[in-house]
């Protein structure tokens, strides 16, 4: 250890809120106790996050842990060719570690499980990435985490390794299948739908079968603006013209996306005008806006179009309103399925695009 | 219903009639006697012409009482019945003023008929009787009972008629024909007597029936066989009445104003 | 109190049953004033009509222990061909009222001099209507149903109007069909909105114009 103020050195540990990522923390902090000196673990996702906890630290190393890193976090990355390590894992095994270990309702864990998903989701495709996954390294403790040490250049000996692997032992890095399976199968069915719905689709990324459809059950989002009510139920529409369902504030990975909202409508219902709107973050952003007439129809579905710009980093809400105010009727809400059409901006065709340059 | 001091009805009905006599004959008193000239302009010509064209006894029986007896209470059952299709609908919004019942209404407009008829009567009797047509009636209470009976008939008929003619349409297009078939089997043309057994039977059940043929007695004293029984009639009628009532008081469920 | 508890009315023409009004309930307690707010069609003339029990519903109590008056304003309760006197005659029998202290108030509150004792068809429309205001307010009522009234005569007539019945009535009940936003909101605790012949009570006054308007 030297007196000498040293310069700041960062290491990014990312990952699904799962064991395996906080795993993933403490081996890098000891590793760089032991090579470079005082470290401090910070918990940040964006650059502005990461200046205030940079700022407000009084130590010279830092490991940032990062649940749901922002698209502009890994420009920067990317850009200055800094390595990090990915921990990846079932979202479900993530999403029963939130539940289990830190008492997050349903919810809140699928919120944040699915968030991470789709924030990470571009963070695996960089050869900065370590990718570590779950049920291959995180079965071999010893061996990920010298792997870690050589992708952080980190200078430390083997033996000092071991001894930090072995200081690490009481957490476990992952479960075993079957001990997934019975923890969700003993999950309330309803619970059990509301996770499964929404991230399955990243399920199928990380298996390498391409991100799959991803289902909002109606439990993810709640009743006119407030938060304590879940659209759960049918909703009275009695009233002016106000905002009925709201939510479910959950990031979505950039590129195009089709919305199918489902929707049920009592008679009297089925005669107003409703409008439909995705929204981006907590200023409200409107990505897309409609209207729909159901005119006497009983169940509307309606497909939305809309573009998660990359870095837009900010969870997409749905927001469905009456466009004039109602004497009577109930409205439900089905479910709110999402397919990625492309993952880049849509093209204009040709055609389209000579003629607009004239 | 009418658990109210009998002095508000009276009060009531008695601003219904005059109510009902001005809007009807307006303020000039020439109004109100067309009230009781209207019968007999019907009445006496017809009455000369049948005594002119017949001979003055038939069946034994001196020929204009019998006719006048018979025909007077034609012109209250026609006027009673008439005017009281739709009267309700007409008249539903005096029903606003808690104090009015459709009773009331009813009684108010039917009063005035009444009222005309025994004029009309009164009149015609002293007409005739002056030309030597017509004696005074023999028996005169019976005479003034089976009148009676004749007007309850006739009001109860009324009830009926206005309370269901609100609940169908086919109560108004009916009556027109009603009424006058209601010439044939009411009584006016016969005496029980010269009915045939069975139906004689069936025609003394009808109210009307029995109304004549007490009147008739009242007429002609014991110088004829009449079938009058005045208690079933009674009996009969009251169950008609109150029939009229319900009916009426439910008839609101059906009204279409507007 | 007047009440009415889940009236239902249903209407048969030719041979087709026509509910105008389906399960409404409205309750208005001494001194309380509730608006009615409905469009054409809504069912709100059928509901004023059974309130006065001029109709009865086809389910349903309509119950009063107040007395109510007819619909303010409205001149069906009059009749055409008698004269201003008689009519108010007619009103003061009903009403057990002396007919001299009736007149006077008539008199002096409608102001049509001679004109009463001429037949009410030979009155203006504007004459008509103050004649049936002030014989409307000539009897005490512990309810006043008012039915889009307020439009007759000059402007110190409605202000005198207003006054008679907003301000020196003012402890009685009222029920209020009116569009007029001033005055149902300055004046009325509740309303109840009828829409299809189903009706919805607010406490919310400006809530009940904002969806009444959109409808």
């Amino acid at each position: 250890m030297s007196d000498r103020v040293e310069p700041a050195v960062i290491f990014f540990s990312m990952g699904l809120p799962s064991p395996l990522v906080e795993w993933c923390d403490a081996v890098i902090a000891r590793l760089v106790e032991f090579s470079l000196g005082p470290v401090d673990i910070v918990s940040a996702n964006t650059l502005e996050e990461l200046g205030l906890a940079l700022i407000k630290s009084s130590t010279s190393h830092f490991v940032v842990a990062s649940r749901m890193p922002s698209d502009g976090l890994r420009n920067v990355l990317t850009e200055h060719n800094t390595r990090y390590v990915v921990a990846l894992d079932d979202p479900r095994a993530a999403f029963q570690n939130l539940v289990t270990k830190y008492g997050l309702d349903t919810i809140a864990a699928t919120r944040a499980v699915a968030g991470s998903c789709a924030s990470l989701l571009n963070y695996t495709m960089t050869e900065d990435a370590l990718v570590l996954r779950a049920e291959r390294e995180g079965r071999d403790p010893l061996g990920t985490a010298q792997t870690i040490a050589r992708h952080f250049a980190l200078d430390v000996a083997p033996a000092d390794i071991a001894q930090i692997v072995v200081g690490l032992a009481d957490i476990s890095l992952t479960s075993a299948p079957s001990d997934i399976d019975t923890w969700w199968s003993d999950l309330e069915e309803p619970k059990r739908v509301i996770a499964v719905s929404a991230l399955d689709g990243y399920v199928e990324h990380f298996a390498g079968r391409g991100l799959g459809k991803l289902i909002w059950s109606r439990d993810l989002f709640f009743v006119g603006d407030d938060p304590r009510q879940p659209a759960d139920r049918p909703i009275d529409i009695t009233g002016r013209i106000r905002n009925l369902v709201f939510g479910p504030y959950i990031i979505l990975p950039p590129g195009s996306w089709v919305a199918t909202v489902v929707l049920g409508f009592s008679r009297e219902a089925a005669e107003v005008s409703y409008a439909i709107e995705f929204i981006a973050g907590p200023r409200c952003v409107s990505l897309c806006r409609t209207t729909i007439q159901p005119q006497g129809d009983r169940v509307f579905e309606a497909a939305v179009f809309f573009t998660v710009e990359p870095a837009t980093d900010q969870p997409i809400s749905l927001r469905i309103s009456n466009e004039r105010a109602a004497f009577e009727g109930q409205l439900v809400l089905g479910s709110v399925n999402l397919t990625q059409q492309s993952r880049g901006r849509p093209e204009i065709p040709d055609e389209l695009r000579i003629a607009l340059d004239h | 219903m009418f658990w109210r001091g009998f002095q508000v009805q009276r009060r009531v009905v008695g601003a219904l009639l005059i109510r009902e006599i001005y809007s009807r004959f307006g303020r000039e008193t020439i109004g109100f006697a067309w009230l009781i000239a209207e019968p007999l302009v019907f009445a006496i010509p017809v009455l000369f012409t049948w005594r002119a064209i017949r001979n003055p006894h038939e069946h034994g029986l001196p020929l204009m009482p019998f006719l006048w007896s018979g025909y007077l209470p034609i012109l209250l059952f026609r006027h009673l019945g008439g005017r009281a299709l739709l009267f309700i609908r007409a008249n539903a919004t005096l029903l606003y003023h808690r104090r009015v019942t459709i009773f009331d209404v009813f009684l108010g407009r039917a009063l005035l008929e009444i009222g005309g008829n025994l004029t009309a009567l009164l009149v015609s009797f002293a007409v005739f009787y002056c030309i030597g047509e017509m004696e005074v009636p023999k028996d005169l209470p019976m005479f003034y009972l089976g009148y009676f009976y004749m007007i309850w008939w006739c009001v109860a008929a009324a009830m009926i008629i206005g309370a269901l003619s609100e609940r169908s349409e086919w109560v108004e297009k009916i009556w027109q024909p009603y009424s006058y078939l209601y010439l044939m089997f009411s009584g006016f043309f016969y005496l029980a007597d010269w009915l045939p057994l069975g139906l004689r039977n069936a025609a003394l059940y009808q109210p009307y029936t029995q109304a004549y043929e007490i009147i008739r007695g009242g007429i002609f004293g014991t110088t004829v066989r009449t079938y009058g029984d005045p208690l079933y009639t009674a009996f009969a009628l009251a169950i008609l009445t109150v029939l009229g009532l319900w009916l009426m008081h439910e008839a609101r469920k059906f009204l279409v104003l507007e | 109190m007047i009440s009415a508890v889940d009236i239902t009315k249903d209407y048969w023409t030719e041979g087709r049953v026509h509910r105008v009004l389906s399960n409404v309930s409205l309750t208005v307690g001494r001194g309380e004033k509730v608006a009615l707010l409905g469009r054409n069609g809504s069912g709100k003339s059928t509901l004023i009509r059974l309130l006065g029990r001029v109709e009865l519903p086809t389910s349903g109590i309509v119950e009063q222990t107040m007395s109510v008056s007819w619909p303010i304003g409205w001149a069906g309760g009059v009749h055409p061909i008698l004269t201003g006197n008689d009519n108010m005659r007619f009103i003061a029998r009903i009403y057990d009222k002396p007919f001299d202290e009736l007149k006077a108030y008539v008199e002096d509150f409608a102001e049509l001099g001679k004109f009463l004792s001429e037949p009410l068809r030979t009155y203006s429309a504007g004459m008509r209507a103050r004649f049936v205001f002030a014989l409307s307010l000539a009897i005490d009522f512990d309810c006043y149903l008012i039915d889009e009234v307020m439009a007759a005569g000059d402007q110190r007539f409605q202000r005198r109007s207003h006054e008679e019945l907003f301000e020196k009535r003012a402890d009685r009940s009222m029920i209020v069909a009116s569009h007029v936003a001033e005055i149902v909101k300055s004046y009325c605790s509740r309303a109840l909105i009828l829409h299809r012949g189903r009706s919805k009570m607010f406490t919310d006054l400006d809530l009940a114009f904002d969806i009444y308007n959109d409808l």
